[in-house]
């Protein structure tokens, strides 16, 4: 939301730019009501869940601290952290680098492979799953942080975004791509 | 001798920095892939294959495939799948809009800041007070008014926002934990969705009891007359395509998108009259032979600019579940009366197979409107240059004509991301909300493709068929990306 200014030609009037606030809360209301249930249904007994009242008769601020009592919550929050940090590591480090090759530098067979790249995007992430699966019943994975900080599925993803951007800001001097290709430079609007 | 050196050292380059990401993709992707290629060819199961158990392994050639075309449950998951996906151009046409408002509110503070902020202050006291202490049945509407005024003052605070931020909440919340949520908001004892539609449904119930009439022949008139302005639109607007001689096969693939897949339904729609199915035939065939007649080669690729054909397309996308639903709604009707005798009840949602997938389509349309699409979306919007309006505005372009003229076609490439990852997605998708929500569904209605190859693989254990069906689904995906590769992108230099 940097330079808006010409989207809307004048500026709107106090009694406009009210109501567009108006408007903007009812809508953010519709996003915010289900989690406003869900925090109310926390603060209910169990036997109090099932009736549709949304207010609890008395709001049981405990069953926070239970639960880290009843699950290994920690431990839980821990193993979350952990794989997602060498997840997000990897997986930035790597597509950096890979989205910079394939956008600023030429290369022969560079864009070969990256139609193979995305290619397999298209490809639903159960079709690797289960070969995975075996693979990492194999290596002996299963059961292990290992195994789990593998490369995601959705890590194409990541780098068909980012090289997108690439392909977008790359200079005239480099290969136009023809209209089979990614969001090509010459169309993003500029 | 010179050059050639040169290349393969820019090949050395450019692989140095692709080595790392390379490796992974080798490792995790080509080789399991490589691997699923071949268990389609076999009949691998995992209770006589695995490393406890040595069988040997059996290729079975096309037999996984040849059993695929002949497996109902095949045809009902693809037909469910593409159900599901009917979302997607409401979801886009939400997230556009959303992101439309985003930038248009104002960013400036207004006088009333300060009263409204001594208010909020005073609700927010009261309405945790009443949280720590007991509460009556009626607090909840006070609790309700504490939440608006709350987020209207951020609003108006910080210039608008924590309304993106508040939109952008379904999505850095976990998906599961949302599908869970809406699992219990869906509950037709507990849940607080029937419990607010009661009295609507109660209130319906009484109009229809005293004017049965008004549904049984207002209701299906009203639809069909909107359906039919729907369906002379896309007519009249794919012909002036037609005959302004841009691409013909593309109008041709929007045009039987918009009446051929309705229609296709509709037939296969137990209970639909047959006045509906015959009405949406005729109109199909009728845009075929008016575009067919208008050209001689209809299947020929018009020399000139294919300006606009990614807006047609969008628009016959967000035309398509219109009509399904004003279909509908000529389907409902008459059958109202009969219904209101014994009172309208809400419906059963997860549990019922008429209901299943519209409720899933709903917590995906809610979680997609403030998604990563909002933010492109946003971007989009922010890298137009205010120049074109400028000129618009002395031109004295109307709102609707700015937004046709200039910011639809500037947004072109971005629609036409998020609708190609929307449609690659959305073939694929399915699985994690069908498997939090419904473990498939009632009698199987909301089982995709993708489900069924998890429980093909993983619950009945049939590797190799569980492959086969990921290989065919790769297939429809690959070909509906072409498409969309094909036609899709042609105006993006608009």
């Amino acid at each position: 939301m940097t330079e808006t200014k010409g989207i809307s030609s004048k500026p709107p009037g106090p009694a406009r730019g009210l109501g567009l606030h108006g408007l903007m809360t009812l809508l953010s209301l519709g996003m915010v009501v289900p989690f406003a249930w869900m925090v109310l249904t926390s603060l209910k007994s169990l036997a109090e869940v099932g009736d549709p009242a949304w207010l609890p008769k008395q709001a049981l601020w405990g069953n926070y601290p239970e639960v880290f009592s009843v699950i290994p919550f920690l431990r839980f929050m821990a193993n979350s952290v952990v794989i997602a940090g060498w997840v997000t590591l990897l997986q930035v480090f790597t597509s950096a680098l890979a989205a910079f090759s394939f956008a600023r530098l030429q290369w022969p067979g560079r864009d070969r492979v990256f139609f193979l790249y995305l290619g397999t995007m298209m490809l639903p992430g159960l079709v690797m799953l289960i070969p995975n699966f075996q693979l990492m019943v194999r290596f002996g994975l299963v059961d292990s942080y290992l195994g789990l900080v593998r490369r995601p599925p959705s890590m194409p993803l990541a780098r068909f975004c980012c090289g997108s951007s690439c392909w977008a800001s790359r200079g005239p001097s480099t290969r136009r791509r023809r209209s089979t290709g990614p969001v090509s430079g010459r169309s993003s609007g500029r | 001798m010179k050059p050639r050196e040169r290349t393969l050292r820019r090949w050395f380059t450019g692989m140095a920095f692709l080595l790392p990401n390379l490796l992974g993709f080798c490792a995790f992707t080509l080789v399991p892939l490589a691997l699923s290629f071949a268990m389609a060819f076999t009949d691998w199961d995992i209770m006589r294959h695995n490393q406890f158990r040595h069988e040997p392994l059996h290729f079975t050639g096309l037999e996984n495939f040849i059993r695929l075309l002949g497996d109902p449950q095949f045809w009902r998951d693809l037909g469910n799948t593409f159900y599901l996906m009917l979302g997607l151009p409401f979801a886009m046409a939400g997230s556009l809009g959303a992101a439309l408002l985003l930038t248009r509110v104002s960013r400036r503070r207004t006088a009333v800041l300060p009263a409204l902020a001594a208010t909020t202050l005073v609700l927010i006291a009261s309405g945790l007070g009443l949280l720590w202490g007991g509460m009556a049945e009626s607090g909840v509407w006070f609790l309700f008014g504490m939440l608006a005024a709350s987020v209207l003052l951020a609003g108006v605070l910080t210039g608008g926002t924590v309304y993106r931020t508040l939109f952008y909440l379904p999505s850095f919340t976990s998906g599961v934990a949302t599908y869970v949520l809406w699992k219990k908001l869906y509950n037709p004892h507990s849940g607080p969705i029937n419990f607010g539609l009661a009295p609507v449904l109660d209130r319906l119930t009484s109009l229809v009891r005293t004017s049965p009439d008004a549904f049984t022949y207002g209701l299906p008139v009203i639809c069909a007359g909107l359906a039919a302005a729907v369906v002379g639109w896309q007519v009249r607007r794919l012909r002036s395509r037609w005959s302004g001689s841009e691409s013909g096969l593309a109008a041709m693939v929007t045009g039987a998108l918009t009446l051929g897949i309705p229609l296709g339904l509709l037939l296969s729609w137990q209970g639909f009259s047959m006045i509906v199915a015959v009405g949406v035939a005729a109109s199909g065939a009728a845009v075929l032979i008016v575009t067919t007649l208008r050209r001689p080669r209809p299947w020929g690729r018009a020399r000139s600019a294919d300006a606009g054909l990614g807006t047609e397309f969008a628009l016959a996308m967000l035309s398509l579940p219109l009509l399904l639903v004003l279909a509908a709604g000529i389907h409902v009707g008459p059958a109202l009366p009969a219904l209101a005798v014994s009172g309208i009840e809400p419906p059963d949602w997860l549990g019922s197979y008429a209901w299943a997938k519209p409720a899933l389509m709903m917590v995906s349309l809610w979680a997609a409107i403030g998604s990563n699409n909002m933010i492109l979306y946003l971007a989009g919007l922010g890298s137009i240059s205010p120049e074109l309006y400028e000129a618009a505005d002395m031109d004295g372009a109307s709102a609707g004509q700015r937004f046709w003229h200039i910011t639809w076609p500037q947004l072109a490439p971005v629609t036409f991301f998020i609708g190609v990852m929307g449609i690659i997605n959305g073939m694929q998708g399915g699985f994690e909300v069908a498997r939090t929500m419904t473990a498939g569904g009632p009698a199987g209605a909301t089982t995709t493709l993708s489900y069924y190859i998890f429980s093909e693989g993983f619950e009945t254990g049939r590797l190799g068929y569980a492959s086969a069906i990921a290989w065919v689904l790769f297939a429809l995906v690959f070909a509906f990306s072409l498409l969309n590769f094909r036609f899709g992108n042609r105006d993006l230099s608009d």
